[in-house]
Formats: structure tokens, sequence, C-alpha cells
């Protein structure tokens, strides 16, 4: 009875159910042996290849092989961030985090670089805006490749909002990396390097670069120092203007359709133009 | 056809025999076929397998093939056939549940219930007698039982045939147990003796 496994309760149907158990064996687990077919025999008289041992091997589970997919899949995605930070490829908003980032692991990536497309602004039709306002200036200087020069100056650029119209540049200055962008309401203009380019009441923004024109704000830093305007005026630090009789020769754009005429601010004490 | 007549268990020599076998002996395959042929065959025909003898040559084709996969004991080795030659009653379940089954007109004359309780139960103690009650019980406790009983597997061995877990087996068992006294029980009254 025993060997049934059954629990005490079950020994009372067990009782019943043994005879029935015993016919059971006798008719089945100890009826005649079967026939052996064709294929059998033969392989009992001439036997077979030798088969080796094998271990069958686990099949990977789905959450193991989704795993891995995500990870490949993540790991491919982060070689393709690296490699394109790695060429500066990415694009201005993505660089400069994965630049700081991979910065942490000891590596240099470049930050991104805003280029600056010049805009020629109007003259006319700028008008003197920049009081009313609140322009928003995000500059990002890339300095390991700058080579400082005279003109990397910080250009002191104090609008007082009185003359427009008329732009210059000033210094000329080589390979300048510093970069600005300026997001105004109306009129903005925007300076790469050393040009300048401005527009008549239009607020100007400039980083390393020499010289400004009208009514430039300084995103960078807010040096004291005069103002030297294309039109031949100098701004000083309490916003007076006074004129010059001609600009210093630079690489800048004119804006608004003037051509500076004024004289070097070398040769003008009363401007603070950076020489070049 | 040769009739190959059982043997006992291998014992110590399973091992040896085993090892033959992968060697591709014939003697060795043959001793392996007559340790297990016949419980094997008899568990074909008691779950009502159309053709046990076919199914057994069929079974052990399916256990030579796979010889290289197995390792164990010969308990295990036993359960390990018993598994497969499950596997294909199932198959054949399945099959029959999908398609018709055509009987000969021959076969059926003579042996059609008439109906009647007295005939159906002399039928009953007759030949057919243990194949018509293993047919009332429903087929999951019919796997268990004979599993049990004419493939003497264990519990844990049989848990691993039917793929259900040990105390699912024993459930099984119990209302097996229960399911063939209440037949018998009233097989008796029917026949006025005791069971």
């Amino acid at each position: 009875m025993s060997r049934y496994d059954v629990d005490w309760d079950e020994m009372e149907d067990l009782a019943v159910v043994a005879p029935f158990f015993d016919e059971l064996r006798t008719q089945f687990a100890e009826g005649p042996a079967p026939e052996i077919g064709t294929e059998l025999a033969t392989l009992f008289v001439f036997g077979a290849p030798p088969v080796g041992v094998v271990k069958p091997t686990p099949a990977p589970s789905t959450r193991s092989r989704t795993t891995r997919r995500v990870a490949a899949g993540a790991v491919g995605g982060l070689a393709l961030i690296a490699g394109m930070g790695a060429a500066g490829a990415l694009p201005g908003p993505i660089q400069d985090p994965v630049a700081s980032a991979a910065k942490f692991v000891g590596l240099n990536l470049p930050h991104a670089h805003h280029h600056h497309h010049p805009t020629p602004a109007s003259g006319e039709t700028g008008g003197d805006k920049e009081k009313g306002s609140s322009p928003e200036v995000t500059t990002h200087a890339h300095r390991s490749s700058h080579v400082p020069t005279e003109s990397d100056q910080p250009t002191p650029l104090k609008s007082d909002g009185s003359t427009g119209g008329s732009t210059g540049a000033t210094g000329a200055t080589t390979g300048q990396s510093g970069t600005t962008t300026k997001r105004t309401g109306t009129g903005s203009s925007t300076s790469t390097g050393n040009s300048t380019v401005t527009g008549s009441g239009s607020a100007v923004s400039s980083t390393g670069g020499s010289g400004s024109g009208d009514h430039g704000t300084n995103g960078n830093n807010q040096h004291q120092r005069p103002t030297y305007h294309g039109n031949g005026r100098t701004t000083r630090n309490d916003g007076s203007t006074t004129s010059t009789t001609a600009p210093p020769s630079g690489s800048g754009d004119s804006g608004g359709g003037s051509t500076p005429t004024t004289t070097p601010p070398d040769t003008t004490p009363t401007t603070s133009a950076p020489t070049s | 056809m040769p009739i190959f007549h059982p043997v006992d268990p291998l014992g110590e020599s399973f091992p040896h025999v085993l090892n033959a076998a992968r060697e591709g002996s014939g003697w060795a395959f043959e001793q392996l076929f007559r340790s297990l042929a016949v419980p094997a065959a008899g568990y074909l025909r008691a779950q009502g397998m159309a053709d046990p003898d076919g199914g057994v040559n069929e079974v052990f084709l399916r256990v030579f093939r796979s010889l290289g996969t197995f390792e164990g004991s010969e308990d295990k080795f036993r359960s390990w056939v018993f598994t497969i030659a499950h596997h294909l009653v199932v198959d054949e379940r399945r099959a029959r549940g999908r398609r018709p089954v055509t009987t000969e007109l021959s076969e059926v004359d003579g042996s059609h219930p008439s109906g009647d309780v007295e005939e159906e139960a002399h039928r009953l103690l007759g030949d057919d007698r243990v194949m018509g009650l293993l047919d009332q019980l429903p087929p999951l406790q019919r796997d268990v039982i004979l599993l049990r009983v004419v493939a003497d597997l264990s519990i844990e061995h049989v848990a691993e045939s039917v793929g259900r877990r040990p105390g699912a087996v024993k459930a099984l068992q119990r209302r097996g147990l229960a399911a063939l006294r209440r037949l018998l029980e009233r097989e008796s009254v029917t026949k006025g003796v005791s069971p």
C-alpha cells in the first residue's frame, strides 16, 4: 500500500481500489512484449554511429535576450554620441553637455561653436529700441584656440541709445574665436571675432573683439571704458559721446551702409577702441 | 518479427549498457529496449492508443536518437522513457480531438452498448472492464494513475512526466483514487457483489 505514497485518509480508498490496481498491473505492466519494428530491429543488429554526450544548454530566457538588446542599443547609442561629440558634430545644445560630461572622464571634447552669420543691420530701421528691451545674451567663448591680441581687450559697450544709423568697425585682429549670440526683441545683430555689425538702435555684443558699433552691450563683461563708435563718436562711461575724425582701420563690417571715416583711435585720445 | 521477453531492471550494469548504447552498440539498444518495452507498451495500451506496438517503437527510436542528451540513473532513464511515451499519448489525444475517428463497421457490431444497464455492467466485467473504468476518469487523473501503477514511477517522476508539481500530482492521485472507489462501489452495486 505504501508504495503509492498515499496519505492516511486515502488508505480507505486504496483498500477498495487495490484489487483493481493489481488487475491493472497484471493486464498492462506484465503483458506480452511488443513487436519490434524494422527500424529498431536494424538498430539492434547493426548498431548506430556513436553519439557524444550533449549537455543540453538552457535557452536564453526572453528577459535576458531583451536585456542584451537594450544594452547593445545603449552601448551603440553612447558610442555614436561619443563619436559625434569627438568630431564636434553634435548640435550645439547637446555638444556642450556632452563635452562637459566627457571632462569628468578625462576626455577633452570640443565645445559647441556658435557660428554667427553677420546680418547686415539696417541702419535706419533699427531705431533706438534698446532701452526698452532686455536683450538676452549668451556667450560662449572658446578660448582653447584663441590667440590673445591687444584687440582682445573687452570692449565696453554702454549704450546710451542716443546714436544710431552709422556703424563702424574698429581694430583689426586675427583669429578670434569669440562668439556671441544676441537675441533682442528688435533689431538684433551679432558679432564674431573682431568684426562688429551694428544696426541703428540695435544692441551689439562682442567678446574679445575690438571695437563696436552703436549701442553695444557687452555680454561678457562690463568694463568701464569708453566706446569708440564707427561713426567717429566715442561713448564715455557716463554715456556722453565725443566725436572723432577717423576710425581705426579694421576688418569690421559696416552696417547701415555708411563707411567709417574716423581716425584711428590711437590718434584720438578720446577714443578707447583697442588698437591693433 | 522477433519477440523479446522483458528483462529485469539492469541494475548496476545500467551505466555500462548506457555507455555502450551511446557508442552505438546494437546489443545495448536491445537491452535498454527489453528492460522497459513491456510496461511502455502496456501504458500506451491502457491509454487507448490505437497502435501501442508501433507507439513503443516510436518511443524507443526517439529515445535512442536523443541518447546523447541523457544523463542519470536507471530510475531517471525509466522516467525519461515514460515521459516520451506520455508525450506520444498527448499528441495522439490531440490529433484524435482534431479529426474524427474512423471505425470499421464489423468492429462496431456486437460491441455497441445496448443501453441496458445490466448488459453494460457485464461488458465492463469482461476484458474491457479495466479500460471501461479508466475511460471514466478525467485524462489527468488517468495519466497519473497509469504512470504510478503501470509505469511504477514515483510522485516526483510522474510530476516530471506530466509537467506538473509533485503536490499537484498527489492531489490528482487522491482524486483519482476517490473516483475509482466510487466507480468500483457503483459497479459492485450493479453486480450485487462487493468490489
